[in-house]
């Protein structure tokens, strides 16, 4: 079943672009997170955070 | 506007809560049960009870009975109040209920058997692998279809912790099963040795994140600010609480492995995230925390905020415990030991057992229109557990951290000072008693709430509908022109649903690629050579018996290991291991170089009596494997199975096997009958002992004195 894997195994160059890879998509991941969170309305959050007092 | 009426579907909700708790002091009475057998190893009676099958019935029925339909209830009460409308369908919300009793049920009674996939956390066989998916696609529907029909346009935080939940155990629990049946109660994994470690221990580290964690912080964000009145500390930190915990955990599952036969890569990524882990998991305990500032005083007489604050402590301590055990040196220390078995009693019995139950305490009073029917009780609930908490957990970090020092204690000529295992295991088992009486505290604090609970629902008047009103939603929405991207996801439930599957896709998706396609992970060892037929059988015994629970076969590249058990353990060894028994507890001696150590005879005896070849030995008696016949109907099935997995078997073996299988017997019978041991040759324990000396025959070398490593 897996031996069909194993064809493709030599066509990867290199596992050293993974970390690379990751690196970069969480440096963006978490820049946008934060700023995205801090420029939300306030209000709105106020909303949502009373949502389940309702 | 037009407002409109509906009713709250209470009856699964209170169902799942009784469900949760019946089934948790069943799954804490087996713990208690394998608890006392590591001190009284006669009370392993019969088969079906010995110690390496009811330890998963403990784990199963904990993680999957009592909090599972801890979640459930959570969910199916809170979901339908913070969108505003009735559960989508009745009908699927009765077949989720008893289809998942019924897997429960099944599960109590298939795992005693030994009819077990030897995966932890995962041992149930495949007939039941697909009913759970079954059973939590209709979870699925019915959850999606109270989404879509909402009468409030804004998904509360809680709700995206329910929605990572469903997707991330979905494609958890379908990766993790891969298995191809031999028989209807048999299978193998499709995934061999490293490869079979990793994904399982990427399954293992998830289902404590995304079903002991996130659906209880999902549970958190709704019952913390209900029971406090007030509301969650700060919604920005809930927001980055969440993206960044379903982002960061799903990478952290080697930290499992570390100093395993698992590429090194591939731990240092486990390390790092793990690490990281620390800043989302405290993010959470510090919101669920601040939500009662103000309210501090209403802690000291609200039985459930008692229970609700010790429950965000224990989840603070254990998410900061975790990372530290994920930093190499510690684990070299920890792993193996009873320090890991106290770390997720941490987490179990504080976070999610106090959590639970703080829910409950706030839950049936409402659900029965009426008081709780003691304050006083639950209150002494609440000092058991707690004190049940700490006597179980201190005695074991004691006595996992004094036992891996023993295993690593050197003489001053350079050899070991305790080389006999035993010795090690009798210094702890005054902890192992010291345990028991923690977790009997804590199940007479179960049962009393137990008590509390039933009780308060007989004085009071089940409303098993509840009426609600709210204006319709606006079919069309018109969006703010500077509304934030985050604001639209919020909407969109099935956006929400891909973003958070993408998220947990790319961890597990890095560290697979490499592990299953480049060939350098897992450099092959011309001397491996796939099991006899015997050989074959006696490992599915192994599994049977659970034998994984207490021994390891992996040894790690440390001096004080290739003393004790020879050479240490390398990534091509395991390559015909459908499923790997890497193991990650030490009750009993690593088995992985067991092969030639002893003459057969040995074994035959040891598994009749282990104390008649290891005085003072807590392993159970195996009569039964003694008494058992080998059932060699299966060889065909088995070595077919084997063969499209890729073991090179010759083609055709399969037909001739049997043969291959009763020579080998023989040979093992006629070693038996020289030492004096008579037996049929058609007996389990041969095959069993024909499994155990094959064991790290491959690469056989005396153990080499190796430059200390560590």
């Amino acid at each position: 079943m897996f031996s069909f894997f194993k064809r493709y195994a030599e066509t990867i160059a290199g596992v050293d672009i993974y970390p690379k890879v990751s690196l970069v998509i969480f440096f963006i991941f978490f820049i946008a997170l934060l700023w995205f969170t801090f420029h939300t309305d306030k209000n709105y959050i106020d909303e949502q955070a009373n949502i389940p007092l309702d | 506007m037009n407002v409109e009426h509906f009713k709250y579907d209470n009856r699964w909700v209170r169902n799942f809560a009784f469900a949760s708790f019946l089934w948790g002091f069943v799954g804490m009475l087996v713990g208690l049960i394998i608890a006392l057998q590591l001190v009284y190893p006669q009370l392993n009676f019969v088969e079906w009870t010995t110690f390496g099958r009811l330890r998963p019935l403990h784990t199963n029925a904990v993680i999957f009975a009592f909090v599972g339909n801890g979640i459930f209830m959570g969910v199916y009460y809170s979901l339908q109040r913070l969108l505003k409308t009735r559960m989508w369908s009745d009908k699927l919300s009765a077949i989720h209920f008893w289809g998942w009793q019924l897997i429960i049920v099944a599960a109590a009674i298939t795992l005693p058997l030994g009819i077990s996939a030897g995966k932890e956390y995962a041992e149930l066989e495949w007939p039941i692998d697909i009913a759970i998916t079954l059973i939590w696609v209709v979870f699925g529907i019915n959850m999606f279809g109270t989404i879509l029909t909402r009468r409030e346009r804004h998904l509360y935080v809680a709700i995206w912790f329910y929605i990572a939940t469903w997707i991330t155990v979905a494609m958890l629990h379908i990766v993790n099963s891969m298995e191809i049946p031999v028989t209807f109660f048999k299978s193998y994994s499709l995934y061999a040795g490293v490869q079979d470690a990793l994904v399982q221990w990427w399954y293992g580290h998830n289902a404590v994140a995304f079903f002991l964690t996130t659906p209880y912080l999902g549970l958190m964000y709704y019952f913390l600010p209900k029971a406090a009145n007030r509301p969650v500390y700060s919604y920005r930190l809930s927001i980055i609480h969440f993206w960044s915990l379903i982002f960061l955990y799903i990478w952290a599952g080697p930290h499992h492995l570390l100093y395993t036969a698992l590429p090194d890569w591939a731990q240092s990524l486990g390390t790092v995230f793990s690490i990281m882990l620390i800043a989302p998991s405290w993010g959470g305990m510090i919101n669920g925390l601040l939500t009662l500032r103000g309210a501090w005083d209403k802690v000291r007489e609200e039985p459930v905020l008692k229970f609700m604050v010790v429950a965000v402590t224990a989840y603070g301590m254990a998410t900061f415990e975790g990372p530290m055990l994920s930093i190499k040196s510690v684990n070299a220390i920890s792993h193996y030991t009873d320090w890991t078995i106290a770390h997720v009693h941490v987490g179990a019995l504080g976070w999610n057992g106090f959590l639970t139950f703080g829910i409950l305490y706030w839950l049936l009073p409402r659900l029965y229109k009426t008081q709780l029917f003691s304050t006083r009780l639950a209150n002494v609930h609440f000092w058991l557990g707690t004190l049940g908490i700490l006597f179980y957990v201190i005695p074991l970090y004691w006595g996992g951290i004094n036992q891996s020092l023993m295993w690593k204690q050197f003489t001053p000529e350079g050899i070991l000072k305790y080389p006999n295992f035993l010795e090690t295991v009798n210094a702890i088992r005054p902890f192992y008693m010291m345990r028991v009486v923690g977790g009997l505290l804590y199940l007479v604090g179960t049962t009393v709430g137990i008590y509390n609970l039933l009780k308060t629902a007989g004085q009071g008047e089940f409303q098993k509908e509840e009426e609600a009103s709210a204006p319709a939603l606006e079919k069309n929405y018109t969006t703010h022109s500077n509304e934030g991207w985050h604001r639209v996801i919020e909407r969109r439930p099935l956006q929400m649903l891909v973003f958070s599957l993408i998220l947990v896709a790319i961890g597990g998706i890095v560290e697979f690629v490499p592990t299953f396609l480049i060939e350098s992970n897992v450099p092959s060892i011309a001397s491996v050579k796939p099991y006899t037929p015997l050989e074959l059988h006696g490992r599915d015994i192994y599994i049977r018996e659970g034998c994984y629970n207490c021994h390891s076969q992996m040894i790690r590249p440390f001096r004080s290991e290739t003393e004790r058990y020879g050479e240490y353990s390398k990534a091509g060894e395991f390559v015909y291991d459908h499923p790997f028994q890497f193991g990650s507890k030490r009750t009993g001696p690593d088995l992985q170089r067991e092969g030639g150590k002893y003459p057969d005879s040995w074994h035959f005896n040891h598994m009749l009596d282990p104390t008649s070849m290891s005085p003072g030995s807590i392993m159970p008696a195996y009569s039964h494997i003694i008494d058992h016949n080998l059932d060699t109907s299966t060889t065909e099935a088995k070595i077919k199975v084997m063969q499209i997995l890729g073991v090179p078997y010759a083609k055709g073996y399969e037909k001739t096997a049997n043969t291959d299988l009763e020579t080998q017997a023989a040979s093992i019978q006629a070693n038996l009958r020289k030492d004096g041991v008579k037996v049929s040759k058609d007996k389990e324990i041969i095959a069993l002992i024909a499994y155990l000396q094959r064991l790290g025959h491959d690469i056989r070398t005396k153990p080499q004195p190796t430059s200390d490593k560590h």
